[in-house]
């Protein structure tokens, strides 16, 4: 086992698991509002402080963990579902009409900052946690179809790729059999890292007030509402920070650490 | 006084031990060779002289170039050396150049390292003359020349500031045969020119009967004889030195056939290549890597096709195998098109089965060897019932064991994967094999393993294949009926055994003279 697999997966897991507590136990109620004990700094009670209505930062983050995990998931998973298999199908008719079609359309989605559109469209549908989710998922597709495409065309022309060719199997059969193996530790580098990218856009989105809507707590709500109290308590912005920070630190550690792990090649050399 | 001089050298690299008391010299103007399989340690003595020894290294030992002792020696010290004391040459010319740099700058830029006394680009003109490039421009890009006038370029860097040795690490490996003998006659014409000490690693005792004047055989890391060429080649002492100079010329018996139906049918095939457009308003233009050409193989029978890079063998190979269309004539395999508008005719497919020539490139990695070669088996209606029972007799057919079918491929060695391609081949029985150089990245004791495994097979299961190959000494013995291709046509074609003692074509000679040869043991 490596260091980086350990310490990425434990931050992640880290994670995971104040994300899933928080639907059993809390420290206290995410939005139970208690005036007199606002703005306190981190201590024994309130292990996180509290913030301008009193309310406990730990228990919030908790159930912000929730918020950003579950949109990075979905948002993840878009792009997975519809990107892998667009970029599967471009490098299997590479050179043809249905790339040229697919590439295309993804420099379309790329020529767009991402952000503003996400904006955008949370504008136009309304702001909410689900509108998110689709606009941060809709640019995650052109990543993961040009990431596919870039990893399968040079397998194209490796000669297991004839063989499998001379045993007659088709374009779509070798794309799943031969191809998706041998790409999935790109793939899995890179959904780590949009995941965190992910993170950071609903993190983004709530803080301009588009993401998840009150009362559920979010990461970067949280940092919206410390901005204008940050000279005075700090850990308001400190705490939800410190989340997304080690947060994005853990999902790409875990990734770099999941791609020497899950070589066959490395794992035999290390025996 | 001897130039260079290696006195128990003992290398490790990570703890694994690589080199063993390797002992060797070398006086000005001498040519030596060390030779020895993959794995031997030849190349890894080169880079040891160089200090270009990956991290983790450890020599022991001593090494002494020109009275310098280059393990004392300090990186700086050793930068001011490399290229103007030693210069060296590498197997792969279109990676030992920078593809965005002009040849002129490459080879100047070692000038204007080491003599910061003459003018670079004079100096590279004068250089790239010596190497024979005279009509080639100093402005011009590696991807501009052919593979042969690359490694001349890379032999003019080498040279570029008069190196007292030259170290080349397989230097024509990489090319073919007719532009191999040319490289090879450079190489000795520069180091009796300049007195220059070349020390050429290769694993081809026939390159280096012709022009080394002693040759140190390794194996394992350690050396098993060293003398001079034409008393280590007339009487080898070491029992390796005499299998290996066996295996180079290792010849295997066929059994014969009798005439029988054609099985594979190739009538005026034309194969043409869509070049990238130049220009917007003009149409694209083709490149006709095939031309016209025709010929039957006959059930049972064993077939070279012989013929230089880019001549169309591949592209040949391809369409045989109805992986693309073809322009112009027919396929036929057992009377049925082996093209049949981009499907798959399975039919046909399953009576044609093909070995590569990477060893490494010709499985995919992330599979288990009984996925691997059965992947046939896709082939067939319905899968056999027998799996199992299949996979050990496939394996042990090809010398391997029932118990490899669990292991991935990367835990096997070059050759015991090529043992792997060819059971993937035959696990369906097919009624043609292509041989796609097929044994033409082995060492010369694994190739005649191979070629032993195919003769063997011809006399177990009346084998037919096409057997495609640069190397005309395999072909010679593992073939009866021999074509000769260049520029996509077929020149010549005949019996094997009288196209090459009685070649009509005046390319075939030009071949059959190019290939190096051992000298005839006595």
């Amino acid at each position: 086992m490596n260091r980086t697999l350990i310490l990425g997966g434990s931050l992640s897991a880290l994670m995971v698991i104040a994300a899933l507590m928080s639907f059993v136990w809390t420290p206290f109620d995410h939005g139970a509002m208690n005036i007199p004990e606002k703005l306190q700094i981190p201590n024994g009670t309130h292990w996180f402080g509290t913030d301008h209505f009193g309310r406990d930062m730990f228990s919030m983050i908790m159930v912000g963990a929730r918020t950003s995990i579950a949109v990075a998931c979905v948002a993840v998973g878009i792009g997975i579902g519809l990107g892998v298999p667009l970029g599967l199908w471009a490098a299997a008719r590479q050179g043809g009409w249905v790339d040229e079609v697919i590439m295309r359309g993804n420099d379309l989605i790329f020529a767009f900052p991402s952000l503003v559109i996400a904006i955008l469209i949370t504008a136009v549908f309304g702001a909410g946690a689900v509108n998110a989710i689709i606009a941060i998922g809709i640019f995650n597709i052109p990543v993961f179809a040009r990431v596919t495409r870039g990893g399968a065309l040079p397998l194209w022309a490796r000669e297991f790729i004839l063989a499998a060719r001379v045993s007659g199997k088709g374009a779509a059969r070798i794309s799943v059999e031969h191809i998706l193996p041998n790409i999935a530790n790109l793939l899995i580098v890179q959904a780590t890292i949009q995941f965190s990218l992910g993170i950071l856009a609903e993190a983004a989105l709530s803080y301009v007030g588009l993401g998840a809507q009150p009362p559920t707590p979010s990461w970067g709500r949280m940092l919206a509402d410390a901005q204008t109290l940050v000279s005075i308590a700090p850990h308001m912005a400190l705490m939800p920070g410190f989340a997304i920070i080690l947060t994005v630190l853990g999902l790409n550690l875990l990734g770099d650490g999941l791609r020497d792990a899950l070589d066959p090649r490395l794992r035999v050399s290390r025996v | 006084m001897s130039l260079l001089t290696i006195t128990n050298l003992s290398l490790s690299i990570a703890g694994m031990p690589i080199l063993r008391d390797v002992s060797l010299t070398l006086a000005p103007g001498e040519v030596v060779a060390v030779t020895g399989e993959s794995g031997s340690g030849k190349s890894m003595t080169a880079l040891a002289v160089m200090q270009l020894l990956p991290g983790q290294s450890k020599a022991t030992g001593k090494i002494t170039l020109d009275g310098h002792d280059m393990l004392a020696l300090d990186e700086p010290a050793l930068c001011t050396l490399r290229g103007d004391l030693a210069g060296m040459v590498f197997q792969e010319p279109m990676t030992a150049l920078n593809p965005v740099q002009t040849i002129g700058a490459q080879v100047a830029e070692t000038v204007r390292l080491h003599r910061p006394d003459l003018d670079p680009s004079t100096q590279a003109r004068a250089v790239l003359d010596r190497v024979g490039l005279q009509n080639i421009p100093l402005s011009r890009y590696p991807h501009e020349l052919s593979g042969g006038q690359r490694q001349r370029v890379v032999i003019a860097i080498a040279i570029a500031c008069g190196p007292k040795l030259l170290i080349a690490d397989e230097p024509t490996t990489a090319l073919d045969v007719t532009t191999q003998a040319q490289i090879l006659t450079l190489l000795k014409r520069l180091a009796a020119e300049d007195g220059m000490g070349l020390l050429m690693i290769t694993h081809d005792l026939a390159v280096v009967a012709e022009m080394a004047d002693r040759i140190v055989v390794m194996r394992d890391g350690e050396v098993v004889e060293a003398g001079d060429t034409p008393a280590l080649l007339a009487i080898p002492q070491h029992p390796y030195t005499r299998a290996l100079l066996a295996a180079s010329d290792h010849r295997v018996t066929l059994p014969t056939t009798a005439e029988q139906a054609p099985l594979l049918r190739v009538q005026n095939v034309v194969r043409d290549y869509k070049l990238p457009r130049t220009t917007l308003f003009v149409p694209a233009g083709t490149h006709r890597a095939v031309d016209t050409v025709s010929f039957d193989i006959k059930r049972g029978e064993r077939v070279g096709l012989v013929g230089e890079s880019g001549c169309g063998k591949s592209t040949l190979t391809r369409a045989i195998l109805g992986l693309e269309p073809v322009q112009g004539g027919q396929i036929t395999l057992d009377g049925m098109p082996v093209f049949n508008a981009g499907k798959p005719d399975l039919s046909v497919r399953r009576k044609m089965q093909v070995v590569f020539q990477d060893p490494y490139g010709s499985f995919n990695p992330r599979h288990r060897v009984d996925r691997l070669i059965t992947e046939p088996f896709h082939l067939l209606e319905e899968p056999p019932k027998d799996r199992a029972a299949r996979i050990a007799d496939a394996l042990t057919t090809v010398g391997l064991s029932p118990d490899d079918a669990r292991k991935y491929p990367h835990q096997f060695s070059g050759g015991q994967r090529q043992r792997l391609a060819i059971a993937r081949a035959l696990i369906i029985r097919p009624e043609l094999v292509i041989f796609d150089e097929a044994v033409s990245a082995l060492d010369v004791s694994v190739r005649a393993q191979i070629l032993d495994l195919i003769a063997d097979l011809c006399h177990q299961y009346d084998l037919t294949y096409l057997f495609i190959s640069h190397d005309l000494s395999v072909v010679r013995t593992i073939t009866e009926r021999v074509m000769v291709m260049r520029q996509g046509s077929i020149v010549e074609e005949g019996e094997t055994e009288t196209v090459f003692s009685q070649p009509r074509h005046p390319y075939t000679r030009q071949l059959i003279d190019a290939a190096p040869t051992l000298p005839k043991a006595v």
